[in-house]
């Protein structure tokens, strides 16, 4: 299977770029030249800065930058430009703040960096922090929100669907219509009354864990609904009736003879749903109701890009939206092809 | 001696409006240590009777016995999963594609007492013999195996956890006729070293006169004809056995049940000798010792 999604040129293309960024948001603290919570006063709305190869004279001295300096306008407002006097070579594996890689191992060495300046290379936000360590970070949300959230979601409706589609009756009766009343409040109402139910004063985990667990109770309903269908048609299977027969309980019969052959199914639809937990937690956060400053997360960054002034005037804080679009449109891409994989025929979906 | 026995067992299906009679009033009794033939035509209830014994479908009246005992009570499931067994007609569907047969059969032996993975191996080693199946075939899956090679597989199943009852669902009719022969030999083999009993349920005459020792024949969700085997077939009385045994007294037609309702003798409408008395429900006639018929025309024939 995976040979034949390698093959795809496409779907390679996505999976590599799913995985680096998964990669990235491990190796946060070593990608990120700053913390995220490192702010500078003097970079307050920073452009990116132009990484220089040559220098005026048309010589190849390297990669370094300038310093930035601004002056203000007539308007009291900065106005950057580089100041060419100043020139700092761009330098990898520097040493910077000092973090626990993977938890586990001091260090302070970072991917790069500039010794005596500070590099902006995605710019800086309001307070002067640096927006692409601020993203490097936030994917470490926004990204493991998806797939926990896809988990539990998945766990939670492949099990209700199963029992329901398994047992039939009274009990399908009963779990269908609960199913029913998740599905019948639009999930964005749902989300807001969810995050409204629980005090708006928490420390970013414990809003971190809740915004997961709220998007997973909404998620399991039509996850639920769909392997109940496909347990209903397995059920009458003569495998089944055989493993009955010979007296396995029936949970045994549910976890090994009905949900390991919904996987396939299951499968393809994670990736199709990922994307939605990521922009569930981007929409939350537009409100206010995210992850909260000064943890970042794509969604939280992007919500400063509300007003179309601060668009015109700083469009770099749109940076966290491309990544958001991107990582979606990779799953998505993934998703379909896994589909046309497992399910040729499009039996499924 | 008795091992089970049912009585006046009812099941009726709802579909939408209509209600099909799948089991009319089934009195059936299996002996120990023989082979009960179960012959009808496909729709007739032969399914529906065996799944009713087994306890996949709750029944709408009626009692099942095993050995003395009802056994179509909630708390009695576990009891006929270790008495009853049962053997679907297609091996092919009667595993799960996702696991190899050692799986299958490993998940079998530890269904009631815990069974270390090598004892299980032991044992499965073991039984495989009997049932003349190789050892490399174990670790084989459902698809990879031949139909006579996983009906032996499911035999197999049924049989590692020691039950006194198996019902025999059609065995060898997804089988060639030369594999079919060597089931059957199989069955009885093992019927002689494990003192099993059948219920052999099959449309196929010539096989259950071949295999069993009493035979019930069924037509329409009722019993029409029974007893033992030789009497049934060198004598059969109901006018539909009659047709199942020797088309020649009969035109060839079509006489197959669709559920519909009919009232009296399920049979009439097809039967050339209708009479009044017809619209009757039959009863229970013996013709002679060990045979018995639900047909009004015997009153006539005996007279």
């Amino acid at each position: 299977m995976l040979k034949k999604l390698l093959k795809d040129k496409l779907a390679f293309l996505s999976l590599f770029i799913l995985v680096t960024l998964y990669l990235i948001a491990i190796f946060a603290d070593f990608v990120s030249p700053y913390h995220y919570d490192d702010e500078d006063i003097m970079y307050s709305w920073a452009p990116p800065m132009r990484i220089h190869f040559f220098d005026s004279s048309q010589k190849r001295i390297g990669p370094y930058i300038y310093k930035y300096q601004f002056e203000v306008n007539k308007y009291y407002q900065r106005r950057y430009y580089e100041n060419k006097k100043e020139i700092y070579p761009l330098r990898f594996f520097v040493r910077g703040f000092k973090y626990k890689l993977l938890g586990l191992w001091e260090s302070n060495i970072h991917l790069f960096g500039v010794e005596g300046s500070r590099i902006y290379i995605f710019g800086g936000d309001l307070k002067g922090r640096d927006i692409f360590s601020r993203l490097v970070y936030g994917a470490r949300i926004s990204l493991s929100i998806g797939l926990i959230g896809v988990t539990i979601s998945f766990i939670i409706g492949m099990i209700v669907g199963g029992v329901s589609g398994y047992f039939g009756g009274r009990v399908d009766n009963i779990l269908m219509r609960l199913v029913e009343m998740m599905m019948m409040v639009p999930s964005f109402y749902l989300m807001l009354a969810l995050r409204a139910s629980f005090p708006p004063e928490m420390s970013s985990t414990q809003v971190y864990l809740l915004i997961v667990v709220i998007l997973s109770l909404i998620g399991w309903a039509s996850i639920a609904r769909v392997i109940r269908g496909m347990a209903i048609s397995l059920r009458e299977n003569e495998f089944i009736l055989s493993a009955k027969a010979i007296g396995l309980s029936n949970v045994k019969i549910i976890l090994r003879h009905i949900l390991p052959h919904t996987f396939s199914y299951a499968l393809v639809a994670i990736f199709l749903s990922v994307p939605s937990y990521i922009i569930g937690e981007a929409a939350l956060s537009l409100l206010g109701l995210g992850i909260q400053e000064p943890q970042p997360s794509w969604g939280n960054m992007f919500s400063s890009a509300q007003t179309i002034v601060d668009i015109q005037l700083y469009p770099w804080i749109l940076i966290p939206g491309f990544f958001i679009l991107l990582v979606t449109i990779c799953f998505n891409i993934l998703g379909d092809t896994l589909r046309d994989i497992l399910d040729p025929k499009r039996r499924i979906l | 001696m008795e091992l089970l026995r049912t009585e006046n067992i009812k099941k009726y299906f709802k579909i939408k409006k209509r209600t099909v009679k799948a089991l009319d009033g089934v009195d059936i009794s299996i002996y120990e240590k023989l082979t009960t033939g179960l012959v009808g035509e496909s729709g007739c209830g032969k399914t529906t009777l065996a799944k009713a014994i087994l306890g996949f479908y709750s029944i709408d009246s009626g009692k099942i016995y095993f050995k003395g005992e009802e056994i179509n009570l909630r708390n009695k499931e576990k009891f006929i999963r270790r008495n009853i067994q049962i053997v679907f007609q297609n091996p092919y569907l009667s595993f799960d594609p996702r696991y190899t047969m050692f799986s299958t059969l490993y998940e079998t032996l530890n269904v009631w007492e815990g069974v270390s993975k090598d004892k299980a191996i032991k044992i499965i080693e073991e039984r495989l013999e009997e049932v003349e199946l190789d050892k490399d075939t174990l670790y084989h899956y459902p698809h990879q195996l031949s139909g006579g090679q996983l009906q032996r597989f499911s035999l197999l199943r049924a049989l590692i956890n020691k039950p006194r009852l198996v019902v025999l669902d059609e065995p060898t009719s997804n089988l060639d006729i030369s594999t079919t022969f060597t089931i059957l030999k199989l069955l009885n083999s093992l019927q002689r070293s494990y003192s099993l009993s059948y219920l052999f349920i099959s449309h196929n005459l010539n096989i259950v006169k071949k295999v069993s020792s009493y035979v019930f024949v069924m037509y329409g969700g009722k019993i029409v004809e029974a007893g033992l085997t030789e009497r049934v077939y060198n004598n059969p009385m109901h006018p539909y056995t009659k047709l199942l045994i020797s088309a020649a007294s009969y035109k060839l037609k079509d006489v197959r049940y669709w559920g519909e309702e009919v009232g009296g003798c399920v049979f009439r409408n097809y039967c050339c000798q209708k009479r009044k008395v017809c619209y009757n429900e039959p009863s229970k006639l013996q013709v002679e010792q060990g045979h018995w018929v639900y047909c009004h025309l015997i009153q006539y024939m005996i007279k």
